[in-house]
């Protein structure tokens, strides 16, 4: 017995370098794991604690919802749980963890790419390398996808061993983050990706205003569920209904490249038909598509494009949407106007909201361009008197208060004076330059300060 | 079930526990379930095909017993032995034909009649090559030839042969175990043994450290060129070749090196698989060093009885092309295994005929070959030749083996290897210089064997932080390596 002891104690000194990095992976995983982890957790903290105000409207869905749904523009008390990868299996655990922590909101929005109706690529890569859900819940799942999941990609050959090394955190399954992230040089991006997430309730906000290019024509011949997510979608649709929460089935648009013939739109059709039948208190909505410029790549809106469809989702259903913006609301907001590269989509993003938009104009094209934009998102424009420099300010809502800010011109300079802030001064900028600066009334600050250049007929982000 | 699996690694440990605390009577017993089930993991039907094989050949040879025991005269035992051997013999290779010849069998004949303007439509037919088929009847048929030869008496117990013939560790990839060799250590009374435990657990580190770390590694590299290797030339293939051989080499020896130390914590000792077949200085010495368990059974059970060279200089190099041929198509029912064994064969005969002239040659000019440098050039020149016969082994038809070797002497781009052409082939830097740290390693270990020292034996004399900082630095690169891994063993398809 005491050979047998000294065995296993050496046996254990020898294995020691894959002990140390098997705990590492249980202590540290926002130091390695690939950048869906912090959304993932931060996911399952927010929906596994009691939150202390109240959401009216939830959002559920795979990365495209993810991307889609923006809660500044949709309403404060609105939050975008959905999770990149994820089929109506997953996002039934994620609202039963919200429910079980959380009252029930007033409407839940759940979006689905068909491809998580009928398959799953990252159930084994993401849903379970991440931990987001519970042991419990993992061999729930498991035990659903053994009874149904045949034909999709979740069955695969070892899934018991699979299950058991990711469960474990077993470093086979983690090394190849390990060995990628250089064990913790992904520590500080995941921290910030995961203040961002919060920072827009949820939203994934990565692919910002990237640009989706093709000329190929994308056919949707047939839509299929797959008996799995299919029973999955039920059970989510009925926990709402039991909850005495509005469910609103949205199919994200695409990208205009991208057809539906009729045996889709049929196909469609009666799947929903059929729903609705069964369900007779949900609305199903089919925003087909977009333009090209709305998207990332062929499945994500970029910010522009979930601008467009949050937007466009307020204006289908304004009683969802109730509450006003409040402070940290506004810094999210803040933060897509930051992150903008184009003077019209600053104006869409700061419409409606209290905020101070001044415009120089050294391009002659303000007028014709911006001003009935402008007008049309409810601001008023006014321009400033100055015989050097075209000078225009805009205020996003003309609710009568007193503005903190005030523009004039002193010594052949235009003075801006926020109150809290530095005076700011601006010269004459180059000829073909639009200059534009974002100021934030609700908290008194300057969002940021853009110049655009004009060129073959179109305004670009100077860099 | 692979040995490089979480399966494995929760089966094994489990296995070892209950073998160990079940009373001695019924730990044969244990191990002959454990081994069933280490094969019904793969499939379960296919454990028919090995107790079929295990039925015949332990019938084989009771009769043979039976028949040495009974009255006959010499001359009749002798044909009537004959007759078992013939239908062991021709009982098992029959289920090794009908699963891994078959439909190469018809193809060629297709082929043939095709040539003479007959067109057979031959269906192929949809059959599953049983894992390890060639290994377990080949070690089942040796003991029947052991048999007939009276070096053994035949096994009474079923329960032991059954596990002679499925003994989980070498069943699926060898080694190919001879019956005077593991059949008698069932019988041995056996207890656990910490210091075999502990040269078996080192021996299973050092098999996945070659297969993991080395194999698995040089395999992503290999597949990359050989998946298009229209699109490389030169040293681009040439490195693809060499690390090919290496490939092959620390997959089957890390296979059979963690096969025996296995069998080690288990009590049991497995023969030697390999020698340094790169360290051979030709090409009849690495076949004594390169798979031993085949070869030495090619060579006991096939060479020999065809005569070996005892019948003159044709009839000797005729035995040796086809022992090599059939050694090849052992290896896969393919033309380029065929023509793999064919070559080596070929250099064995040339070689044959060559060193009389080469050694008056250097007696003439009074070279000295036994020095270092003229033993590396030997060690080089083998080491070509075989890495020219592993192209045919790798590439999927002879025309492809032929165009990747018409291509790997373009030379033209040595440049880019030095402008970081070599990352450009599947591993990048870190993983390139993780292979080089364990190709070292594997070379440190060759040299030290090679001058007959056990390493092992070696391992222990050193200080135990020099010990450790080897152990923990494989432990670090296997690791390391469990990304890249998940591949079969290579010879599981022979």
């Amino acid at each position: 017995m005491k050979k047998i002891f000294g065995l296993a104690v050496k046996g254990i000194c020898v294995m020691l370098p894959m002990i140390v990095i098997w705990v590492y992976t249980w202590i540290n995983p926002l130091g390695f794991m690939t950048d869906g982890t912090p959304f993932d957790l931060w996911n399952k903290e927010k929906t596994n604690t009691k939150q202390e105000k109240y959401y009216e409207a939830v959002f559920l869905g795979d990365s495209t919802a993810n991307a889609a749904y923006v809660p500044e523009i949709l309403s404060d008390a609105s939050i975008n749980l959905s999770l990149g990868s994820i089929t109506p299996m997953e996002a039934y655990y994620i609202l039963g963890d919200w429910l079980e922590h959380n009252d029930a909101p007033k409407v839940c929005y759940i979006s689905f790419l068909d491809y998580h109706m009928k398959d799953t690529n990252a159930f084994w890569s993401r849903t379970m390398y991440t931990h987001r859900f519970r042991l419990d819940q993992n061999l729930e799942m498991m035990k659903a996808i053994l009874a149904k999941g045949e034909g999709t990609a979740i069955g695969t050959e070892n899934y018991i061993t699979d299950f058991i090394a990711y469960e474990l955190r077993l470093p086979n399954k983690y090394i190849t983050s390990l060995m990628n992230a250089g064990f913790n040089q992904r520590y500080e991006e995941n921290v910030e990706a995961r203040r961002l997430s919060a920072l827009h309730g949820g939203r994934y906000i990565a692919r910002g205003t990237e640009v989706y290019k093709t000329s190929k024509t994308i056919k949707f011949n047939k839509f299929k569920v797959h008996p799995l997510f299919d029973d999955y979608y039920r059970r989510l649709i009925k926990m709402c209904l039991e909850n005495d929460i509005q469910v609103r089935l949205v199919k994200l648009p695409l990208p205009d490249n991208e057809k539906f013939t009729e045996n889709y739109e049929e196909e469609f059709q009666a799947y929903y038909e059929q729903l609705k039948e069964d369900y007779p208190d949900i609305t199903v909505d089919w925003i087909p598509t977009y333009e090209q410029e709305y998207f990332a790549d062929r499945n994500h809106v970029n910010s522009h494009g979930a601008l467009q469809f949050s937007k466009e989702i307020k204006e289908r259903y304004p009683d969802d949407f109730t509450e006003k913006m409040s402070a940290g609301r506004i810094e999210a907001l803040n933060d897509s106007i930051a992150d903008e590269n184009k003077a019209d989509q600053i104006i869409r993003w700061a419409s409606g909201k209290d905020y101070t938009l001044l415009f120089q104009d050294e391009t002659g094209k303000f007028t014709s361009v911006y001003e009935k934009l402008l007008k049309s998102n409810s601001y008023s424009v006014k321009e400033l008197k100055s015989k050097k420099m075209k000078v225009y300010y805009a205020f996003g809502t003309d609710d009568g208060n007193e503005k903190a800010v005030s523009v004039q011109e002193e010594k052949g300079k235009v003075v801006i004076k926020i109150k809290g802030e530095d005076v700011r001064k601006w010269k004459k900028v180059d000829k073909d330059v639009l200059r534009v600066m974002v100021i934030d009334n609700y908290n008194n600050q300057i969002v940021c300060e853009k110049s655009f250049k004009y060129e073959k007929e179109t305004f670009h982000l100077i860099k | 079930m692979l040995f490089n699996s979480m399966e494995f690694l929760i089966f094994f440990p489990v296995v070892l526990l209950i073998y160990f605390i079940v009373p001695q009577k019924i730990k044969n017993l244990w191990l002959l379930i454990s081994s069933y089930y280490f094969y019904m993991c793969w499939n379960a039907k296919y454990a028919l095909l090995l107790l079929f094989s295990t039925l015949v050949t332990y019938t084989s040879g009771l009769c043979m017993e039976m028949i040495k025991q009974s009255r006959y005269n010499r001359v009749r035992k002798i044909t009537y032995k004959k007759i078992i051997v013939a239908g062991s013999f021709t009982l098992n290779l029959l289920l090794l034909f009908y699963f891994k010849y078959f439909n190469f069998a018809l193809d060629v004949l297709g082929r043939v009649l095709r040539i003479v303007h007959i067109e057979l439509n031959v269906p192929v037919f949809d059959i599953i090559l049983p894992v390890g088929i060639s290994f377990y009847i080949f070690q089942a048929l040796s003991y029947t030839m052991d048999v007939y030869r009276d070096e053994i008496y035949a096994e009474k117990n079923f329960f032991r042969y059954a596990l002679f013939v499925s003994f989980f560790p070498q069943l699926v990839a060898g080694p190919i175990e001879r019956s005077k060799n593991l059949l008698k250590q069932f019988s041995e009374h056996r207890k656990f043994n910490a210091n075999m435990a502990r040269d078996g657990l080192l021996l299973m580190l050092w098999g996945y450290f070659l297969k993991l770390v080395i194999a698995d590694r040089c395999a992503v590299l290999v597949n990359t060129v050989y998946g298009d290797f229209a699109a490389y030339h030169g040293f681009q293939i040439i490195i693809a070749n060499v690390l090919f051989a290496f490939q092959i080499y620390c997959d089957f020896m890390g296979y059979s090196i963690i096969a025996t130390g296995a069998a080690k914590v288990l009590g049991f000792r497995l023969m030697n698989n390999f020698e340094q077949p790169y360290l051979a200085q030709s090409v009849k010495q690495f076949w004594r060093r390169w798979h031993i368990s085949l070869s030495s059974w090619l060579r006991d059970y096939l060479y020999i009885p065809l005569g070996g060279n005892r019948k003159g200089r044709v009839k000797k190099y005729r035995n040796l092309l086809i022992t090599f041929l059939i050694s090849g198509l052992w290896h896969g029912a393919n033309i380029t295994f065929v023509i793999w064994g064919g070559l080596h064969g070929i250099y064995q005969i040339c070689e044959d005929i060559v060193s009389p002239y080469a050694d008056r040659f250097y007696e003439r000019f009074r070279i000295d070959t036994q020095n270092f440098s003229w033993k590396c050039i030997r060690v080089v020149k083998t080491f070509i030749l075989t890495d020219i016969a592993w192209v045919f082994f790798r590439a999927d038809t002879p025309m492809a083996a032929l165009r990747i070797l018409k291509r790997s002497a373009e030379l033209s781009n040595s440049g880019l290897l030095l402008k970081g052409g070599l990352y450009q082939l599947g591993l990048d830097e870190k993983n390139i210089s993780i292979l080089v740290i364990a190709l070292s390693a594997l070379l440190f270990s060759s040299i030290i064997r090679e001058s007959g020292r056990d390493v092992l034996q070696w391992l222990k004399r050193q200080s135990i932080i020099f010990r450790f900082a080897l152990y923990w630095g494989a432990v670090l690169l296997i690791t390391l390596s469990l990304d890249i891994t998940g591949q079969e063993f290579i010879y599981f398809q022979f």
